[in-house]
């Protein structure tokens, strides 16, 4: 009933498009503030993103802490509003989503946390927590609940009877797991991970990775996947979106990540990755002294080819070879 | 052993273990391991593998119940284990100094950046003039390259970035003039391009004052870069050892290819990642048999039924594996 909602093929293959998208929070202000009239200030956490997601694709979204990649989840998720801008899920601008047709938005757009400690409550059993989505969402018997969950369970790697137990009897690998399988059991087509194993140790990160992929080859769905390790991002993904304090300074195909990268955030943000050949380093690289009050690249003062264009005009994204975009009027090339 | 000179920390069959009535937990498995005077020292391992309890037993600081029950510390000639408190405590800091995991909560936000360098002052060196204090006290900013420290020193560890974070608590670890940091985990919480300049300081501080480091991580390819050599830590015992660029080049234990392998790697097309299946081991109930086995592709009855000594396989390489000593079973590491 929810499925057949999908306009037919007025997305022209684009599933989610975020255009001009700005998400700014107020600092908070006192009454002296107002009373004198004192410009609101704004962190901006995200500014001036636009990203076309289409179908089938895994974006990998990849950044620092605090450059908005999250705030960007959960704007998509309708839990932050938007300043403007808009995000655009199959060709419906979801600002404009009525609470009914929420519902139907949600049970396609479904998340996967970071936490598998945090999210899940620990007073519901594993089958509580996998049939809610299907009683919020879906018009569903008993009995065909109980087949999906436990048709769901055993896809993602666990047993049918650890339906009923408690999400601490399971170690982070396995509520991990849980979690992605509560995130599917809706069938939705765009699934959000916002960095699914940063809080796991790698030996469990490689199965929770594995896992995802083989999902997503056997659910089709799209995927946005945030993380700050570009090796998990070049595992997972076939396109990539770096982002840097609210923008995105570089979108491109995977394959150009490594050998073609044009933005020298990109390129520093991959030299500092350990490869675990020992190395020693001679010098310490010094951040240059830069002035707050600038209009021009917000990379600028760590940027090694910085120039004076820089200081005073903001680069837009451009495209410097078909579906590679980036942000910077010296782009590095290879 | 004409290195013994340079050595500056020996441990010998540590074992640390927690006591909760008639059970134990133990923690920290037999393990000896030694650093020499200017020498970077990885211990890597999956959570919960005794990589912090080890470095806690150094320093005495095991959280109670736990008690460091045998075995031998040295540090510089003397031994650690039979020391009195008071003299433990003036070596925290003065010969040994710990470097903690998350700068955000290892600094106390109502407190001043100077207030958390002089704290380290006041408790052991009361002899000194408040002048000599901030003078050490600029000294030590100006060591791990904060800029301008003299305008930095009133103010608060939330007005500093989590990089400028991780150098106070460095300048904390380092005031005192140590001749050991033991960082646990020192970059975890930072990004990895803060990670680069945290571990640029630490290679700096190393050649600039003849220290010695022993870094804590489960990041096997940041310990392999930073590190001169690495121990590799599995339920509570050290699983093998040597210098990094060997272990890198021909890992030894299956636990090591396999940590190795399970890593995601900056390299085009890769398929998919190797796991190593199942749990680790329960501490609380040891069994008598190689930790690694119920995990291990290549565990046979034997490896299920005894228990595996640390052996020299090579010069300065030691692995934790009959199967590897024998020369038993060929692995490989995907580039």
């Amino acid at each position: 009933m929810l499925e057949s909602k999908k306009p037919p093929n007025t997305t022209n293959g684009s599933i989610l498009k975020i255009e001009r998208l700005k998400v700014h929070f107020p600092i908070e202000r006192t009454i002296l503030d107002t009373v004198l009239a004192k410009p609101i200030k704004v962190v901006k956490a995200v500014d001036d993103v636009s990203l076309d997601i289409r179908e089938d694709e895994v974006i990998g979204l990849v950044g620092e802490t605090g450059c908005g990649k999250s705030t960007i989840a959960k704007t998509i998720l309708l839990m932050h509003p938007i300043t403007s801008g808009e995000i655009i899920f199959e060709g419906t601008p979801i600002r404009s989503l009525s609470k009914d047709r929420r519902t139907g938005y949600f049970s396609k757009v479904q998340m996967v946390w970071q936490d598998p400690f945090s999210c899940l409550n620990p007073r519901m059993r594993v089958n509580d927590i996998l049939s809610r989505p299907l009683l919020n969402f879906k018009r569903m018997g008993k009995r065909e609940i109980r087949e999906r969950m436990r048709e769901l369970i055993r896809i993602v790697g666990l047993n049918e009877n650890e339906l009923s137990r408690y999400p601490h009897e399971f170690s982070g690998g396995g509520r991990q797991r849980i979690v992605i399988a509560r995130a599917l059991i809706s069938e939705p087509t765009f699934l959000i991970a916002d960095e699914p194993t940063s809080s796991l140790d790698v030996s469990i990160q490689a199965q929770i990775l594995n896992l995802l992929k083989k999902l997503k080859d056997k659910y089709h769905f799209t995927m946005l996947f945030i993380s700050h390790d570009l090796a998990v991002i070049n595992f997972i993904s076939n396109k990539v979106a770096v982002m840097y304090f609210g923008r995105v300074v570089e979108f491109m195909p995977k394959d150009h990540l490594l050998s073609k990268n044009f933005h020298w955030y990109t390129k520093s943000l991959i030299a500092a990755i350990p490869r675990g050949r020992r190395k020693i380093y001679a010098s310490v690289s010094e951040e240059r002294n830069y002035e707050l009050n600038y209009d021009g690249c917000i990379y600028y003062h760590r940027c090694e080819n910085a120039q004076e264009k820089c200081l005073s005009v903001v680069p837009d994204l451009k495209e410097y070879e078909s579906h590679h975009f980036a942000a910077c009027h010296y782009p590095n090339r290879p | 052993m004409d290195r013994n000179d340079g050595r500056i920390l020996d441990l010998k069959d540590v074992t640390t273990r927690f006591r909760f009535g008639e059970r134990q937990l133990i923690a920290v498995n037999n393990v000896s391991m030694h650093v020499d005077r200017k020498e970077i020292v990885g211990i890597v391992g999956e959570s919960g593998c005794g990589k912090s309890m080890t470095a806690f037993s150094i320093l005495g600081i095991v959280p109670h119940p736990g008690e460091t029950a045998a075995g031998q510390i040295i540090f510089q000639g003397k031994s650690l284990l039979g020391m009195s408190r008071k003299d433990l405590r003036k070596l925290r800091g003065a010969g040994i100094s710990l470097i903690y995991q998350d700068p955000l909560s290892s600094l106390n936000p109502s407190f001043t950046v100077y207030w958390h360098l002089n704290e380290v002052l006041r408790a052991h060196r009361p002899d000194l003039s408040k002048k000599d204090k901030n003078h050490l006290v600029l000294d030590a900013l100006k060591r791990v390259g904060i800029p301008n420290p003299e305008d930095k020193i009133n103010q608060y560890p939330h007005q500093f970035s989590g990089g400028m974070r991780q150098r106070v608590v460095i300048a904390m670890a380092l005031i005192l003039n140590p001749s050991l940091i033991i960082a646990d985990e020192p970059t975890t919480a930072l990004d990895v391009t803060t990670q680069k300049e945290i571990f640029n300081l630490i290679e700096k501080l190393k050649e600039d004052l003849s220290l010695s480091f022993i870094v804590i991580s489960h990041d096997l390819y940041l310990i392999g870069e930073r590190c001169d050599r690495i121990y590799v830590m599995y339920s509570g015992q050290i699983v093998e050892s040597g210098n990094s660029v060997d272990i890198f080049e021909r890992p030894f234990h299956p636990y090591t290819v396999g940590l190795l392998n399970s890593i995601p790697k900056l390299a085009p097309g890769i398929g998919e990642l190797e796991t190593i299946e199942g749990d680790v081991q329960n501490l609380m109930d040891l069994p008598k048999a190689c930790f690694f086995s119920t995990r291990c592709k290549f565990s046979d009855e034997v490896c299920k039924s005894t228990i595996q000594s640390l052996e020299e396989i090579e010069k300065g390489r030691m692995a934790r594996c009959w199967k590897v000593k024998n020369r038993q079973i060929q692995q490989t590491v995907r580039s």
